[in-house]
């Protein structure tokens, strides 16, 4: 699989599924939506968060826009005690890492 | 549309998109119950539900088998897809096979259900990769940063249904093949236009219900739908009753309106253009052109405004390369926009639906045949059910509810193996006549008592081959009468009849009884004597006529 091969695949099965839930939130979620939201970031495969599906992914790429990503998805990693329990503050700046997550790696997919 | 709310069929390997459209999309009034494991028929809350998903492409057949009133359909593109289906030698791009596996599905629900909307839930760079591959007219993308956007996703759904609402169907039986629903789309735009309309096709595919239930009606032009069989009109009458006339332009001439300027701000439908003499097509054109009629005998040009649909089953082209058609004129009337009718035998899918609807079109108040009506109400009242009508198809159902018109598995399939030179036509003329004759035979054997089931109505294989190898005497049969002009209409009539009289004559092979019931619904001893007169006074001989046959 050549570099834009993997970074189509990288968008398709991280970018597009992490930011599912955080682009349509409203302003106030219902726990059913954070239920989803947690799924898109910390249980995009069965136990595995979406940060350990991008490393797996992204293992060769040495794009450096990668690291940015890395590092976004490493706070959603930090707030995810906070996501589970529902703080309005943490859910949406989850989201917004989220969100921030698929427009880079879109972007990156579209430049390759 | 189907009667509620609008049914989905979302294909994905995952419960992503599921999950979203049940949660995002209740704002737009689907039913959004789901227990997002397995396919969504065996959910146990499904009651309610217009979400239906699919993970591949035999689940989303059995879906749309289980659930033919879905409305669109929501496909992901990219499927993962298990080692053991994975051949090196298929693909060695991985990312393709992945792709690949959606184009497949894509193109199995083109081909069983050509008429359903879908929408490509994928990436700009995936609908890229695959631009070679994809027709853009088979689907409609939700791509890059709307792929999981549900406020895109619901607009798009509500967007693509309200527009299949207004392609204008009225009783129009589009069925399921891909032709079809090409038609369907392509109709749809041509009836916007004021471009004239080529429609082509075998005789009996529905070119002209096509050109007013659907072109006319869609167009939405004030004025009215007019017909014009060229192929029944004699040559020489063609230009006057198209252009109309003026006092004096030849003997007997009137100062009247053509069909041109009758069909002034509406359709007008010339079938078999093909048969238009030289003279008519050179008035024709200018009439295209200019936008102008001229009636016979006058100099003066009147505007019209018409959008013109010419039909026809022969080869312009070639008529017009033999030089029996004009150019100019084939060239006139838009061919590269041309709509083409398939024959039946090419969309044998939707006979089963056709003959369904047929039967109950056939005895369906205020039909055009009352006397179908009749019979019916005539047998509902002998047998003490009420006179709703139903069709099965394949096996009688045990407890019917209407009178149900049974075609079995063999009658069926002789159906199905006949070639169908008629094409709907001649399916519609069978199917009805089929059901009329049962229906009798059923009245008949009421009146004797012999009925077990008063509510079934069983259509014999025996009774559908004798109406396909034409065996049976159609009622239903159409008459073809020749008329040169006469110097009185009384006298036009009275040939007329008189060539109606000597056909019904050979088809019953002189049963003036059945010529009776045919003629007027009636087959009673006074009938059949006032039917026998006529035929006297109309100066037929029965004798000689009944020897040669």
């Amino acid at each position: 699989m050549n570099e834009r091969q993997q970074l189509a695949r990288l968008y398709h099965d991280v970018g597009k599924y992490v930011a599912r839930t955080a682009r349509n939130l409203p302003p106030e979620p219902d726990a059913e939506m954070i239920a989803m939201l947690v799924r898109d970031l910390y249980e995009l495969r069965p136990s595995e968060r979406a940060s350990q599906l991008f490393a797996e992914r992204a293992a060769g790429l040495s794009h450096p826009a990668l690291a940015e990503v890395r590092a976004l998805l490493g706070e959603t990693d930090t707030l995810e005690p906070r996501v589970r329990a529902r703080e309005p503050e943490a859910v949406a700046r989850a989201a917004e890492l989220a969100c921030e997550v698929e427009a880079r790696l879109r972007t990156l997919a579209a430049d390759a | 549309m189907s009667a509620n709310r609008p049914k989905l069929l979302i294909v994905d390997d995952g419960d992503r998109h599921a999950e979203l459209a049940h949660r995002f999309l209740r704002e737009y009034d689907y039913a959004t119950r789901c227990e997002l494991r397995g396919p969504c028929w065996s959910c146990e809350r499904r009651a309610g539900c217009t979400l239906t998903h699919a993970h591949d492409l035999a689940e989303a057949r059995e879906a749309l088998e289980r659930h033919p009133d879905v409305d669109a359909v929501l496909l992901d593109l990219v499927f993962e897809l298990p080692a053991e289906r994975l051949a090196p030698s298929d693909e060695p791009d991985l990312e393709r096979r992945r792709r690949l596996e959606g184009l497949r599905i894509l193109e199995a629900v083109r081909a069983e259900r050509g008429e359903l909307p879908v929408i490509l839930m994928t990436s700009r760079e995936e609908l890229a990769a695959e631009e070679a591959t994809l027709a853009s007219d088979e689907f409609v993308a939700l791509a890059g940063a709307d792929a999981f956007d549900a406020r895109a996703l619901g607009l798009l759904v509500e967007r693509i249904l309200a527009a299949r609402a207004t392609v204008p169907t009225g009783d129009y039986f589009w069925g399921r093949s891909t032709a079809m629903a090409h038609l369907r789309r392509d109709a749809a735009i041509q009836a916007r236009t004021s471009l004239p309309l080529l429609l082509l096709g075998e005789t009996g595919t529905g070119k002209s219900a096509l050109a007013e239930r659907v072109v006319h009606a869609g167009a939405g032009r004030p004025g009215p739908f007019v017909s014009v069989d060229l192929a029944a009109l004699p040559a020489t009458l063609i230009a006057a009753e198209l252009f109309g006339t003026a006092r004096g332009a030849f003997s007997g001439a009137v100062d009247r309106r053509g069909r041109i300027e009758v069909a002034h701000g509406g359709t007008l439908l010339l079938d078999e253009i093909g048969n238009l003499p030289p003279e008519a097509q050179r008035m024709l054109l200018t009439v295209l052109e200019e936008r102008r009629v001229t009636r016979l005998g006058e100099s003066q040009a009147r505007p019209v405004d018409v959008k013109l649909i010419a039909a026809t089953n022969a080869d312009l082209p070639s008529l017009a390369r033999a030089g029996a058609f004009r150019a100019d004129l084939y060239a006139r009337l838009n061919p590269a926009a041309r709509l083409t009718l398939p024959p039946l035998r090419d969309r044998l899918a939707d006979l089963d639906e056709l003959v369904a609807g047929f039967v109950r079109r056939a005895f369906a108040s205020g039909s055009a045949s009352g006397r179908d009506r009749a019979l019916l109400e005539e047998y509902a009242q002998a047998s003490g059910v009420a006179p709703t009508v139903a069709v099965a198809l394949g096996k009688p159902p045990s407890e019917p509810s209407a009178i149900t018109f049974v075609f079995g598995g063999p009658a069926l399939a002789a159906l199905r193996r006949h070639r169908w030179p008629g094409n709907v036509r001649e399916l519609q003329q069978v199917a009805t006549n089929a059901s009329v004759f049962a229906l009798a035979d059923a009245l008949q054997a009421t009146r004797r008592g012999a009925t077990s089931q008063a509510r079934l109505v069983p259509i014999s294989q025996t009774l559908v081959r004798r109406l396909l190898t034409g065996d049976e005497p159609s009622p239903r049969s159409e008459i073809a009468l020749t008329l040169a002009p006469r110097p009185s209409l009384r006298q036009a009539a009275r040939e007329l009849e008189r060539q109606l009289y000597e056909r019904l004559f050979d088809e019953t092979r002189g049963d003036f009884a059945e010529m009776a019931r045919r003629l007027t619904g009636r087959a009673s001893t006074a009938a059949a004597r006032q039917v026998r007169l006529r035929f006297n006074q109309l100066g037929l001989k029965a004798r000689g006529r009944r020897k040669s046959t």
